[in-house]
């Protein structure tokens, strides 16, 4: 029967599946989506907190990058540009969101939300929070953002120092400058209940 | 005592994410040296703090990732070489004038030991020139278990505690942690 799994598989590897075909006019960029997308995937469901959204974006990413050859023959490190302008996909998204949402509150949806039963408001709350870590992690480096995005989501230093393109013996010290600064910037927009 | 580490490398270390060798390296530095010793406290609860908030991002709670476990074994260890290292001031006697001070650390390359403690000193010295009343039973000198969790190998360092340098031999497991500890006294053993 040819559409029965025999194995098992984790969850991120059938992500491949989803993955848009218009990357293989690139073969370069082709490995990187076999390899990466996955990766990409699950940094972008952290970001965003929503995994569905999070695969939309790296398909349009992949797409995008297919259609322009060019900037993929002018980039010196393939795989830590991807990642890059994944997280810039991201983070364009989130503003889009934002806005969106101030534009819900000036119509009243909010309102709506406020009378959902009341497991609601630990939603609202919770998601409150997670906003506020999206926010300063906006506010970051690039590539301050990604480490701790990419670290939060398992990855090791060594697949960390590919996505960033950078040696694995300095993803410690990047690491740790990022975390310090991303611990200093919450406490100067939220205070030190951090 | 070595150079100290640079923040790099105790982060690494914290994630467990250096080379083997250098594991156990790091972790006898840091438990010699007061300040990387601070840093590496300091790294481990800056990232469980991180992590907490980066886990708001997944509703989850914190983050699995990062060396939440770690740090907490470090700083149990730590505070149980604190209490051994008072321990050895009660316990030991003073030392009178010696002319020659034993070395911070063993010369000879480091034994491996068979766990479980204890472990069995065999009178090893050339002859003396004291005369010993009779005939000892070799000493059983038991190690002191900084944790509760079982292991089966490691690596036997001695080392010199604090100021006063008190020696201590202390048992490494293969992931670099000071696992087992017992106290030198001034003949060696």
């Amino acid at each position: 029967m040819g559409g029965v799994i025999e194995g098992v598989q984790p969850a991120e590897e059938f992500a491949c599946y989803g993955a848009p075909d218009m990357a293989r006019a690139d073969p370069a960029l082709e490995e990187i989506l076999r390899e990466h997308h996955p990766r990409i995937v699950v940094m972008l469901a952290r970001l965003m907190g929503d995994r569905q959204e999070a695969e939309d974006i790296a398909g349009d990413v992949f797409s995008k990058l297919a259609r322009s050859p060019a900037a993929i023959r002018r980039s010196d490190d393939l795989t830590a540009w991807v990642y890059r302008v994944a997280t810039n996909a991201g983070f364009d998204a989130l503003r889009r969101r934002s806005r969106r949402r101030r534009r819900e509150e000036a119509a009243g949806v909010e309102t709506l939300r406020l009378a959902a039963p009341s497991d609601a408001l630990q939603g609202m709350l919770r998601e409150e929070r997670a906003g506020c870590v999206r926010a300063v992690l906006a506010d970051l480096k690039p590539r301050d953002a990604q480490i701790l995005l990419l670290r939060s989501s398992g990855l090791a230093y060594r697949e960390i120092a590919q996505a960033l393109g950078v040696a694995a013996g300095s993803v410690g010290t990047l690491l740790a400058r990022a975390e310090a600064e991303f611990e200093r910037r919450f406490r100067a927009r939220y205070g030190d209940g951090i | 005592m070595k150079q100290c580490r640079s923040e790099g490398e105790l982060r690494s270390y914290l994630d467990g994410e250096l080379p083997a060798e250098e594991i156990a390296s790091v972790g006898v530095h840091v438990a010699e040296c007061a300040v990387c010793a601070a840093a590496v406290e300091a790294l481990a609860a800056r990232a469980q703090r991180v992590s907490a908030l980066l886990g708001e991002l997944s509703g989850a709670g914190a983050s699995a990732c990062l060396p939440v476990q770690r740090s907490r074994r470090w700083i149990a260890t730590a505070a149980a070489l604190a209490a051994c290292l008072a321990l050895a001031f009660v316990l030991l006697p003073k030392r009178t004038a010696q002319p020659v001070r034993p070395a911070p650390v063993a010369a000879g390359p480091p034994a491996v030991a068979a766990i479980p403690v204890p472990a069995v000193v065999q009178p090893s010295h050339p002859a003396r020139p004291r005369k010993r009343p009779q005939s000892r039973k070799p000493e059983v000198q038991y190690f002191l278990a900084l944790d509760d969790e079982p292991f089966e190998m490691g690596v036997v360092r001695r080392v010199a505690l604090g100021p006063e340098e008190v020696l201590a031999d202390v048992v490494f497991s293969p992931d670099g942690r000071a696992r087992a500890i017992r106290l030198v006294n001034d003949s060696g053993n």
